[in-house]
């Protein structure tokens, strides 16, 4: 099956007067291969290829002037390879990228589509100090923090452990990281478990908190 | 970052404030309180916080989720949102004129949901819509360039917030404004609010949490005379989930001893006397007058009003035929309750308008708009009791 893809943008009045680069994917889907974001099962195991909201905050803290110690750079990446070694691994139940509403959208999609909840650990989340910190600035939640070099994905418990290793010697997914589950309960929530312990429904960024950054 | 170059790291030195264990052992303390009010007969201690910052932690770190919820052998710990967001309080008589200022031909610039916030009939991003120079900033020093930069036009910066906010005004305004400049200010102080609160017939709290931000200015001193009329338990805190969970065992144990004291829970910031520099800087700038609070009504020496050496640069006096006529005035839209949410004597869920009708998308009451507003917070964290 082939696959054309494109981009569309939203610009305010007035500036689309210059020249805009836009991309288009084309490729061919495997019968069978295609993952989309519906079949997680009760028991999977929710992972996540590295640091999260890297690309989000690069944009932000140029954006809003704001300099760090350290250089924040986006996290932009090819993802086929990293994500072919997955497939050599186990077909996962659901996998996406979270780019627009970051990971908390991402996985609140999960849950909707493939009618479980999801229980997350706030601490397990790979999240660079510098992002954390700048996200404290900027008063926005690293959840809701757009991605563009990481993948999330759902596979049988059974071959979580054989899908991290594979990730973790990939530059792409050194980071890599379980950072959850899917359950019976709470079916189409996803519920964070917050450092100290507490739980809270994770949903998807509201209204217009964080300007657009993709 | 400064500090990070003297060799301290400023997240790490955070992160002790959100240790688990720390959390989870205060935690531990409170359930043992609880028991033992319980035993006393108390079946449900209120605590009203004032503080948009404190709610954001309650909700982010799950607090709420971790206190007791009542049984047969404790008490339940409910903890309430009381006046805590500028935005929120603002009344629409000061949005209005605004708007009225914008319409006149001044480049009115403030923080984004102060320009969103809806007043009686209109809001300031409907006069942009209509063509008013209406400009987002985030700080005064971002409208100040703007004016700079743009010597032809008249600039207002609308400028509200706390005893927190008001003090970076006050300093702007003494090193001198360029000259196309001018002041909507709309700062309110915390205390005399507490005096109204505390009096109010709805009001159903036996205790306080008070905002460690406006302590870090004002100072313990501050609170003395509002504590000693009326000896409920008051703790001033900071915003991490460790001092938040600290402030309210520190309440509920004087509740137990029925020993109610004023406490500074947040001593690594806030001192006795506060911040001496930002207070005089308020007081050379400001006059203490009778302020209009939003669902709550006129309360006696609540608003900073610039003096008349600034009446220069005051635009509420400049403009006064800006000023929208009484009759015109409804505080809160029709169907909302935010005059309700705000004094903490319901909850955002008890609002038949709360995420039907009225959704942080399309905010119908101040609560929603404001980004520090309870139900803005409720939205971003919907549900969070039930679980």
């Amino acid at each position: 099956m082939p696959i054309i893809t494109g981009d569309t943008k939203v610009m305010p009045k007035g500036t689309i007067d210059q020249i805009i680069i836009t991309t288009t994917g084309i490729g061919i889907a495997e019968k069978g291969k295609v993952v989309t974001d519906d079949n997680i099962q009760p028991g999977d195991v929710i992972i996540v290829s590295g640091t999260i909201g890297d690309h989000g905050i690069a944009i932000l803290s140029h954006r809003e002037g704001l300099e760090f110690e350290t250089a924040l750079e986006s996290d932009l990446a090819p993802l086929n390879g990293l994500i072919e070694r997955i497939l050599g691994v186990t077909t996962p139940h659901a996998m996406r990228d979270p780019t627009r509403g970051g990971l908390a959208s991402c996985l609140a999609d999960f849950a909707t589509s493939s009618g479980v909840g999801l229980d997350i650990y706030e601490r397990d989340i790979p999240i660079r100090q510098e992002v954390r910190a700048a996200c404290e600035m900027l008063g926005v939640d690293p959840l809701h923090v757009s991605c563009e070099g990481k993948i999330v994905v759902a596979v049988p418990e059974k071959d979580a452990r054989a899908v991290l290793d594979v990730m973790r010697t990939h530059p792409y997914g050194k980071d890599a990281a379980i950072i959850g589950k899917a359950t019976k309960e709470h079916e189409k929530i996803v519920v964070l478990e917050t450092s100290i312990g507490g739980r809270r429904i994770l949903q998807k960024p509201l209204g217009e908190l964080i300007p657009r950054v993709c | 970052m400064e500090l990070e170059n003297q060799g301290v790291d400023f997240s790490r030195i955070l992160e002790e404030f959100r240790d688990r264990d720390l959390a989870l052992k205060i935690v531990k303390e409170i359930k043992q309180v609880a028991r033992q009010l319980k035993d006393k007969g108390i079946n449900q201690v209120n605590i009203m916080h004032v503080c948009g910052t404190h709610e954001d932690t309650l909700s982010r770190w799950a607090i709420r989720s971790l206190l007791p919820r009542g049984n047969s052998s404790e008490c339940t710990v409910r903890m309430v949102a009381g006046p805590g967001c500028p935005v929120c309080i603002t009344p629409v008589r000061e949005i209005e004129f605004a708007v009225n200022v914008a319409r006149k031909g001044y480049s009115m610039l403030s923080y984004g949901d102060m320009i969103r916030v809806p007043g009686a009939y209109s809001s300031l991003t409907e006069a942009k819509l209509k063509g008013a120079d209406v400009k987002t900033v985030y700080s005064m020093r971002d409208a100040i360039k703007y004016a700079k930069n743009n010597p032809n036009k008249k600039v207002c910066f609308f400028s509200p917030g706390f005893e927190t906010t008001a003090p970076l005004p006050a300093v702007e305004i003494l090193n001198g404004l360029p000259e196309n400049m001018v002041i909507l200010s709309s700062h309110r102080l915390v205390p005399p609010a507490l005096e109204v609160l505390v009096t109010h017939p709805e009001l159903n709290t036996e205790a306080f949490i008070l905002p460690g931000h406006v302590s870090t200015i004002i100072g313990v001193k501050a609170y003395e005379d509002f504590f000693n009329r009326h000896r409920m338990p008051c703790v001033i805190s900071g915003f991490e989930p460790t001092d938040m969970l600290q402030s309210i065992r520190l309440v509920l144990e004087q509740i137990l001893k029925d020993e109610p004291r004023l406490v500074n829970a947040y001593p690594r910031v806030v001192r006795d006397d506060g911040n001496p520099v930002a207070r005089k800087a308020l007081m050379e700038v400001f006059d203490i007058q009778d302020g209009w609070w939003r669902g709550i009504g006129k309360i006696p020496n609540s608003a900073l009003e610039l003096k008349n050496r600034f009446s220069d640069i005051d635009v509420k006096r400049i403009e006064s035929d800006c000023w929208p006529s009484e009759s015109e005035l409804r505080e809160i839209p029709k169907g909302c309750r935010c005059d309700k949410i705000i004094i903490g004597a319901i909850e955002p869920t008890d609002c038949p308008l709360f995420m039907k009708k009225c959704t942080p998308e399309t905010p119908v009451g101040p609560c929603m708009v404001g980004l520090e507003g309870t139900c803005r917070i409720q939205a971003d964290f919907w549900h969070q009791q039930s679980l």
